[in-house]
């Protein structure tokens, strides 16, 4: 047996590394355009720009955040782990780039459209909506940033790995199980103060 | 002759590690109780009492995490370190952001103190709890 069939047969059996970006590039560049793009809308103070981005992101927000925790996640929860696996790999990359820039477009044309309409003000007679809606962004943001994101991360790490730990990615992953309903009624209650804030 | 006792091989995923995402956590949670509490004045936000304890409780608690993290064992502090620097590039630039627009804003002296002070606390929390959920699945060696 020549020597290259030998080494061909070695690689072969040593897993390989799975390579896939954690943060993909294209994707980079499309938030970040679109973060631009608020940028100018703030800048501009135009009540039709900041209005869109704020309902416009709100909206795929809330929306993506139930579809993924109701619809998508027990369908994952289901599956088996190499199929997890795979989704996830082509998953969570995404989610890493269109979530932030969701989030941060929400959060800054609604501060100042809350700026714009004097909602922010301690004087304004509704302002307990708005204090309920800093209330169910934090609750989100320790959620998200506190528990979600991390999880994230060291699952697509442990991805990586030429053997990862099924075990280990099953478990982190169940934590997007046990938050979606805590997310799904901080979403609902958006839902119910946004509509009330706007028809205020 | 006495045979060697063979050491049992380190595993990140069985190391027994303290809590220290948990307590990151709990300081997130005080920074932004702090941030509510403060920005559900505006904009005269004068009572500073609440927002100051939450803050000196999330340093408190970033504190001790950093500390339980210094004694930790066998780590990866090499991915550590990777991931912490990268996320800390990151949160700098969102506290930029933030302190532009605090200051924009013409935010009251104490109240932009507590505020400066919550997001330096907000930066390294998220560095440390994030670099640390990485690295702790990672091999040391």
């Amino acid at each position: 047996m020549s020597s290259e069939v030998l080494a061909e047969d070695r690689s072969a059996a040593t897993p390989q590394p799975h390579s896939f970006a954690i943060v993909p590039i294209p994707g980079l560049v499309v938030a970040g355009a679109y973060v631009v793009a608020l940028v100018v809308a703030l800048i501009s103070n135009t009540h039709w720009a900041v209005d869109f981005f704020h309902v416009v992101s709100g909206g795929l927000w809330t929306g993506i955040d139930l579809f993924v925790g109701f619809v998508v996640g027990p369908i994952i929860g289901k599956m088996s782990i190499p199929a997890r696996m795979e989704f996830t790999t082509r998953f969570m990359p995404k989610m890493v780039v269109i979530m932030p820039a969701l989030v941060v477009a929400t959060l800054a044309a609604g501060f100042q459209l809350a700026r714009q309409q004097g909602f922010i003000l301690s004087s304004w007679p509704e302002h307990g909506w708005v204090v309920a809606s800093f209330v169910v962004v934090g609750v989100l943001a320790v959620v998200a940033i506190g528990v979600l994101e991390p999880a994230n991360l060291a699952v697509l790490f442990e991805l990586r790995k030429p053997q990862p730990n099924g075990e280990l990615v099953g478990r982190l992953m169940k934590r997007f199980i046990y938050t979606a309903g805590i997310t799904g009624a901080m979403q609902v209650a958006t839902l119910v103060i946004m509509t009330k804030l706007a028809s205020a | 002759m006495r045979a060697a006792v063979p050491t049992e091989a380190f595993s990140p995923y069985s190391a027994k590690r303290p809590p220290i995402g948990v307590v990151c956590q709990v300081a997130l949670a005080s920074i932004v109780l702090s941030a509510v509490v403060l920005a559900a004045q505006i904009p005269k936000m004068s009572d500073t009492a609440v927002p100051i304890v939450f803050a000196a409780l999330a340093w408190v608690l970033f504190l001790g995490a950093a500390s339980m993290l210094s004694r930790v064992g066998p780590f990866a502090w090499g991915v550590f370190r990777m991931v912490a620097v990268r996320q800390l590039l990151v949160e700098l630039v969102i506290a930029g952001m933030l302190e532009f627009v605090f200051i924009y804003d013409h935010t009251p002296g104490k109240a932009l103190a507590i505020f400066t002070t919550l997001v330096a606390v907000f930066c390294l929390d998220i560095a440390l709890l994030i670099a640390f959920s990485v690295a702790r699945y990672q091999d040391p060696a």
